[in-house]
């Protein structure tokens, strides 16, 4: 994984500076596949050390939207 | 030998012959130049045979002279597998050979070569199984033969690897005449502009073929870094490259790749004689090193770049004995060479070198008339045929090549990607300058930059024309003896034919049942080779037989370059680290921390705590704040006990949860006001803790304020029977266990110091944690030194931190549970608050509840049996030992120590739920040989908890 993610503080930076968070659901399904676009956590661990919310294509690493964890919807 | 022949050195060459060397090689010292590769000084030396095959050992010279074949790997410094073609020379380098014994020139695993018969394709997955007993003896031979090079284990790289981070609008890699013209005119457009070239020199091909001046000034705006391979291409645009002894990591808004093409063998019996090169090799060794590589040439070539090649050859006082062409109808004569139309080579005469090539006449349907065969002495074989563009980075980058007219060109366009030039399939020398030009006004343009349109001939490139008889340069498959497809791994026509015979006739299954290309090369001279084969052998296009996937790193990378980033490791110290370092701390790591293990003898260091006072620094723990309204709320819904419950001025032990019911961190939380906690997490868990807060606290919008204050704090914990004494010389506050009992926080002042004090006990004995401003550390530490100096204090390490704890019986999480313990059988069930309507890993830990534990994390002590007198490193090596019944694993020791309180060796340990009661006896696997442990309900130490209450 090499992509960009587009921190709402500090800009685009190599997704190396973020710590994955998990997809936000309130419940996997059980046996459901993923997603084409999950809704996922990220950290910016090496940056502003926030939480975003983030949109991603996992099939392409494509990023839809980045926001602030709880701040609007995702 | 021949005499070494050195051509003057004109501009543009590499070498600078102003600069004389020399450099070791199997006993002798070779003369070079500065700039001059390994293999072309030992070359100019007489040498031609520069390695060994790799199944056969056969002979094996110069061929790419690119650093794509495997022919010149050897041996530098120590350093195994160095493409010596591109390798510069050093004064006082050590090259020696390798993959042949005794020597390069005399190999006596050529004998491989005559039991081809016995080591069929995929020899491996055949032969060696029977009889099975005789496997361990095979494996021992085949280890010793296999493989390429030894590694020197003594040997380190020199200086440090570093990895460099590098931005650019636009990334050119590669610069010949099409990434020149790419480069310029991107940055002529106001682009920010990288270009990559692997050479010392800009010019790419036009280096070596005497086209253009190569000096030509480049324009402002363009970085050029030479010396500089790609190797990949990532996601993202990210390109991949080193320069020697550095990592770069080079994120570009655009990629323009210019990689060029390359020249790839012909098929005909011997075709891996030494003597026998690419056509632009022979011009490498001639123009870039200075080197003369022979007096008398054939060619072969299937394509006008034979002819030109003649007549360089010819240019550079070498004697063309014939050009071979395959194509029927083409006529020459005016090189002053003879050119023979509709001939191909068939086979190469020689030992250990080429004396010789036999050419004959090949029919239009593609049928070699073996009565016209021809012998041409000669001690140069030129291969010449059509180019393969050198486009594995294009297709890492996504974009797929369709063959048309017997070329690969680009059929899709990828965002962010250009190509221009031969690597995307343009080979005449003006279309690829135009191309390349467009490509970076696109490129630009595709950054958002201001580029004009251009218009008439200028606007398009002109696709190479397609070959009129893009003929497969397929022949010669039942050819006697062995005619190479793959030269790095041996792989033969026969091979391939065997190989799709065997039903491995898709080109992936091919290249894995074969190996073909995946060698060194990595198919870099057999892909476009194999692929013709497969084509031929099932009778289909080359188109519908593809490629296979290229994948990252094109080149070979050395690991240390790769492992640039992991060279440098932070280190955190702790404000009292240099008072540590003086008193003769042993060090340990936790995590990126370092801290002292003891200061000489844990043990006397667990005695003095024991019955005096001890004191250590714990300044790496977690120390976190938490304020706010729903601080409280935070607390109750992270951790699985009580927080909302707790009175200001207290303390108590806490448990955090995954929500798969993982128990991932504890610590003590204390309540400093209604609305403001203080926590602490274990050290290695400090910043995963304060993320996780964040995290929650964020999601359920709730209103409270996390602030990680791990560094700014210093944390001392002074324990002991006389820690109480200790404390009064420092400090005003009523440290009665009525005013300030266990567990409990106080603010006050020490030495001076505005202080957090916990009174907390994780060794068992009357304990208070201060923590102060980091700044003040060592000042608290001196004063406690000084204040406990009449009471026998003692500092202490993590070892003796160890001992003590687990004469309490305390678990430490990560260390006596892992992601798949039971929290129940862990002893952590009596901890949690089911009542509350929401916590971390509540539904999970329910689940867990109704499960039966299969075991119990116990504590055990050994009655008999252990080494007298007590051996500390001994009990450590129980940890992770296996709990055994009926020699079947049943569980496992995860903690054990000699306690010098109770003159025991002591541990924690999971057994199975039977064997889980005071008393209860199980074996413990160790060195082979089982011993008698007894289950002993911690804590070992004060059961109680009078003295830690004291």
């Amino acid at each position: 994984m090499s992509f960009l993610l587009n921190c709402p503080n500090c800009g685009p930076r190599d997704v190396a500076e973020f710590r994955y968070g998990g997809q936000i659901l309130p419940q996997p399904p059980a046996g459901a596949n993923l997603p084409e676009v999950q809704h996922e956590r990220w950290y910016h661990r090496y940056g502003c050390r926030r939480w975003l919310a983030v949109r991603r294509d996992v099939r392409t690493n494509e990023v839809h939207h980045t926001s602030w964890l709880g701040e609007g919807a995702p | 030998m021949t005499a070494p022949e050195v051509y003057p050195l004109l501009p543009g060459y590499l070498t600078d012959p102003s600069k004389p060397l020399t450099f070791g090689f199997e006993g002798r010292t070779i003369r070079a130049v500065e700039g001059q590769s390994v293999a072309a000084a030992l070359y100019a030396a007489g040498v031609r045979v520069f390695s060994r095959s790799f199944k056969y050992h056969r002979p094996r010279g110069l061929f790419c002279v690119s650093g794509d074949c495997p022919n010149c790997l050897m041996q530098v410094d120590g350093r195994p597998n160095v493409r010596t073609c591109i390798e510069p020379a050093r004064q006082g380098m050590n090259v020696r050979g390798q993959n042949a014994w005794p020597s390069l020139g005399f190999d006596l695993l050529r004998v491989f070569d005559r039991l081809s018969y016995f080591l069929p394709v995929g020899f491996y997955y055949k032969r060696f199984h029977k009889p099975r007993w005789a496997w361990p003896l095979f494996e021992r031979v085949v280890r010793h033969i296999a493989g390429l090079g030894r590694i020197d284990i003594q040997a380190r790289p020199e200086g440090h690897a570093e990895v460099e981070h590098l931005h650019a609008d636009v990334c050119v890699i590669g610069a010949g005449p099409a990434g020149l013209a790419a480069g310029e005119a991107a940055a002529a457009a106001g682009a920010d502009v990288l270009l990559l070239e692997r050479e010392a020199r800009c010019g790419g091909h036009l280096l070596y073929e005497g086209k253009a001046d190569t000096n030509a000034e480049l324009s402002a705006g363009m970085r050029v870094l030479l010396e500089t391979t790609a190797f990949g291409l990532y996601e993202g645009n990210l390109v991949g490259a080193f320069q020697k002894g550095r990592l770069l990591k080079v994120r570009a808004g655009q990629v323009i790749v210019c990689t060029g093409a390359r020249q790839r063998p012909l098929l005909f019996r011997n075709n891996d004689l030494p003597g026998i090169f690419l056509g632009r090799g022979i011009l490498r060794l001639a123009r870039l090193h200075g080197v003369s590589p022979g007096r008398r040439a054939m060619v072969v070539t299937n394509h006008n770049e034979g002819h030109r090649l003649a007549r360089q050859l010819r240019a550079l006082g070498i004697d063309v004995a014939a050009v071979a062409d395959s194509r029927p109808e083409v006529r020459g004569g005016e090189g002053g060479f003879p050119v023979l139309a509709g001939h191909v080579a068939v086979r190469a005469r020689g030992w250990s070198r080429l004396r010789a090539v036999e050419i004959a006449r090949v029919s239009d349907t593609g049928v070699i008339e073996t009565a016209s065969r021809r012998v041409f002495a000669c001690d140069l074989l030129c291969l010449a045929p059509r180019l393969v563009p050198a486009n594995e980075l294009l297709y890492q980058g996504g974009m797929r090549f369709t063959y048309e007219g017997g070329r690969w060109v680009p059929s899709q366009a990828v965002p962010g990607l250009l190509a221009a030039g031969a690597a995307a399939g343009t080979f005449e020398l003006e279309a690829q300058i135009r191309e390349g030009r467009l490509r970076g006004r696109e490129a630009a343009a595709r950054c958002g930059l201001r580029v004009e349109e251009l218009g008439g001939d200028d606007a398009e490139v002109r696709p190479t024309p397609a070959l009129t008889n893009p003929q497969s340069a397929i022949r010669n498959l039942q050819s006697k003896g062995k005619c190479f497809v793959c030269l790095c791994e041996d792989v033969t026509t026969k091979d391939l034919g065997q190989a799709v015979a065997e039903g491995f006739d898709h080109i992936e299954t091919l290249k894995r049942y074969a190996t073909v290309g995946m060698g060194p090369c990595q198919g870099k001279m057999c892909g476009q080779t194999s692929t013709e084969v497969c084509a031929s052998l099932t009778g289909r296009e080359v188109s519908a037989v593809g490629t296979t996937t290229s994948r990252p790193p094109v080149v070979p990378v050395e690991l240390a370059v790769l492992a640039a980033e992991r060279q440098h490791q932070p280190v955190r110290r702790t404000p009292l680290h240099h008072w540590h370092a003086a008193h003769g701390a042993r060090w340990m790591d936790a995590g990126q921390w370092k801290r002292p293990e003891s200061y000489g003898s844990p043990e006397e260091e667990v005695r003095a705590v024991r019955t005096r006072v001890g004191l250590i620094d714990v300044s790496t723990l977690g120390k976190i704040e938490v304020f706010g309204p729903d601080a409280a709320e935070l607390l109750e819904r992270i951790y699985l006990g009580e927080w909302a419950n707790l009175a200001v001025g207290r303390a108590r032990y806490g448990l955090m949860c995954t929500e798969e019911g993982i128990v991932f961190d504890d610590g003590i939380g204390a309540r400093l006001g209604p609305e403001h906690f203080y926590l602490t997490a274990t050290t290695g868990n400090a910043e995963a803790v304060f993320q996780w807060l964040e995290l929650w606290r964020t999601t359920w919008k709730l209103d409270a304020t996390v602030i990680n204050r791990t560094p700014a704090l210093a944390a001392l914990n002074v324990a002991g029977p006389r820690a109480r004494d200790v404390m009064r010389q420092l400090t005003t506050l009523d440290l009665s266990s009525a005013a300030f009992p266990y567990p409990a926080v106080r603010e006050a002042e020490v030495a001076g110091v505005p202080c957090r004090l916990l009174r907390v006990g994780f060794v068992g004995e009357v304990g208070y944690e201060i923590h102060g401003p980091s700044a003040y550390g060592l000042h608290l530490w001196e004063a406690l030194m000084a204040a406990g100096a009449e009471f026998g204090l003692r500092p202490f390490g993590v070892e003796a931190q160890r001992i003590l704890r687990l004469e309490k019986g305390h678990v430490i999480i990560g260390q006596d549970t892992d992601a798949l313990s039971n929290p129940f059988g862990a002893g952590f069930g009596r901890m949690i608050r089911f009542m509350k309507p929401r916590f971390h890993g509540r539904e999970t830990l329910l689940r867990f509840k109704e499960l039966p534990a299969r075991t119990r994390l116990v504590g055990f002590h050994i009655p008999a049996g252990a080494p007298q007198p007590r051996d500390n490193a001994w009990a450590r090596r129980l940890e992770g030992c296996q709990v055994v019944e009926q020699g079947r694993p049943v569980g496992r020791v995860t903690s054990a120590r000699f306690s010098p309180t109770l003159e025991k060796y002591i541990g924690l340990a999971w057994v199975p739920e039977a064997r889980a009661v005071a008393g209860g006896e199980f074996r413990i696997r160790c060195d082979g040989a089982d011993l008698a442990a007894r289950v002993h309900p911690p804590p070992f130490y004060d059961p109680q908890g009078e003295r830690l209450k004291g």
